[in-house]
């Protein structure tokens, strides 16, 4: 009975191998993808073989995948987070930008100020406008217990340099969210620009 | 205005006129390998009078200097050369202010970061040649720049792995003008 059943596993497993070797490589025929079969490893796990392959993004499983999203965090994610560590931030950003909604970058920050009511398309339109509102919310604050970081594209330049002039500090870093989204979420840049799931602000204007 | 006229009346008669040629060039296109060596071309041309630090060495400066910085990306350089990019259309105050901001940049001594990419972008567009000659005149714009001062790198802020890994397998899978190419001939076949 042991001997049927460890036969019927047996053949259950190469099935889902073959399976994997046609989602892989379609255009092949059988014989081939059955070859192809046999040089993944027949001794893995096929249940999670096969949930790897039907994945066609980045493995958060995979040793390989996590060591690179490790060394993401280590070299780049945990040192900027480090800018803003007990500091008031400002999020200058247009309406369909998220900084820092869906992941953890803003948790270092004593507080977090959206001022997101921008058009997201050509904000430079309204950059004097921008500009009042980014100051009026500056003025409340010191200096040194206070910093920017600015989100829209061309006009931000503009907007950390005249910031920048008046003693205050900003960063200009708009794809560094939706980067460190992409690789939380596993989603693709456009999906994560269509979640939208959270739409809760603070607004102070 | 004049322009869009142009266009429209035109742009249906050259497609057509145009279709063998481009057809031509979509089936030429180039391969990985290839692309990486004008990759690397492109970036002894434009960027070796420039002074960039490896991503890693830039985070590092970035956070031991703990002030502003920032970062010229792909959709700031077209606007230096006169034509729209990003989320942005292009207008000459725009242009002017830009470089108002670079210049002060260079005065106050904040870090400026560039895309060392050149040519990434070529492999998701079917024309991927006629768009690495547009991104090539973009890239013409980094002469506002002075070559005498340190840069960052910006890529590190722009993309994370997991980009550059979707971007790989939406070529593996297709995405890319190639493998059409390569689908379609064998259809053909």
């Amino acid at each position: 009975m042991g001997g049927g059943a460890e036969a019927k596993s047996q053949n259950l497993n190469s099935a889902k191998i073959n399976k994997i070797a046609e989602s892989i490589n379609p255009n092949a025929d059988s014989a081939n993808n059955a070859k192809f079969a046999e040089s993944i490893n027949p001794n893995a796990d096929s249940a999670n073989l096969l949930d790897l392959a039907k994945n066609p993004h980045f493995y958060f499983d995979d040793s390989f995948g996590r060591r690179v999203f490790e060394d993401y965090l280590e070299i780049l994610i945990n040192p900027i987070k480090s800018l803003w560590r007990w500091k008031k931030v400002v999020v200058v950003e247009g309406f369909n930008s998220y900084f820092g909604v869906y992941n953890d970058l803003l948790d270092s920050a004593s507080e977090v100020i959206r001022l997101n009511s921008y058009p997201p398309f050509d904000a430079f339109s309204k950059i004097d406008e921008i500009l009042g509102d980014v100051m009026r919310v500056a003025r409340k604050y010191e200096k040194d217990e206070i910093c920017f970081i600015v989100a829209l594209g061309a006009s931000a330049k503009i907007l950390c340099v005249e910031l920048a002039m008046r003693g205050y500090i900003a960063y200009d870093m708009g794809n560094m969210s939706i980067s460190y989204d992409c690789i939380i979420h596993k989603k693709d840049r456009k999906l994560i620009d269509t979640l939208n799931l959270q739409k809760e602000y603070i607004l102070m204007l | 205005m004049l322009k869009k006229i142009y266009k429209k009346i035109m742009y249906p008669f050259l497609r057509v006129l145009y279709k063998p040629i481009l057809d031509e060039v979509r089936e030429n296109s180039v391969d990985k390998a290839t692309l990486w060596g004008i990759e690397m071309l492109l970036r002894k041309e434009f960027m070796a009078k420039y002074k960039i630090l490896s991503p890693q060495k830039s985070i590092e400066f970035l956070c031991e200097k703990r002030g502003s910085f920032i970062r010229l990306g792909d959709g700031d350089l077209p606007i230096l050369c006169d034509k729209g990019g990003g989320m942005h259309k292009f207008s000459t105050t725009l242009k002017e202010r830009l470089m108002f901001a670079l210049d002060s940049a260079n005065r106050l001594n904040i870090p400026i970061g560039i895309n060392v990419n050149l040519v990434k972008n070529v492999a998701l567009k079917d024309s991927g040649f006629f768009y690495a000659c547009e991104y090539l005149n973009a890239y013409g714009a980094i002469k506002y720049l002075p070559n005498d001062r340190v840069y960052f790198d910006g890529v590190a802020l722009r993309y994370s792995p997991m980009d550059f890994y979707v971007l790989d397998s939406k070529i593996q899978n297709g995405g890319g003008g190639r493998s059409k190419i390569a689908e379609s001939k064998l259809c053909k076949n």
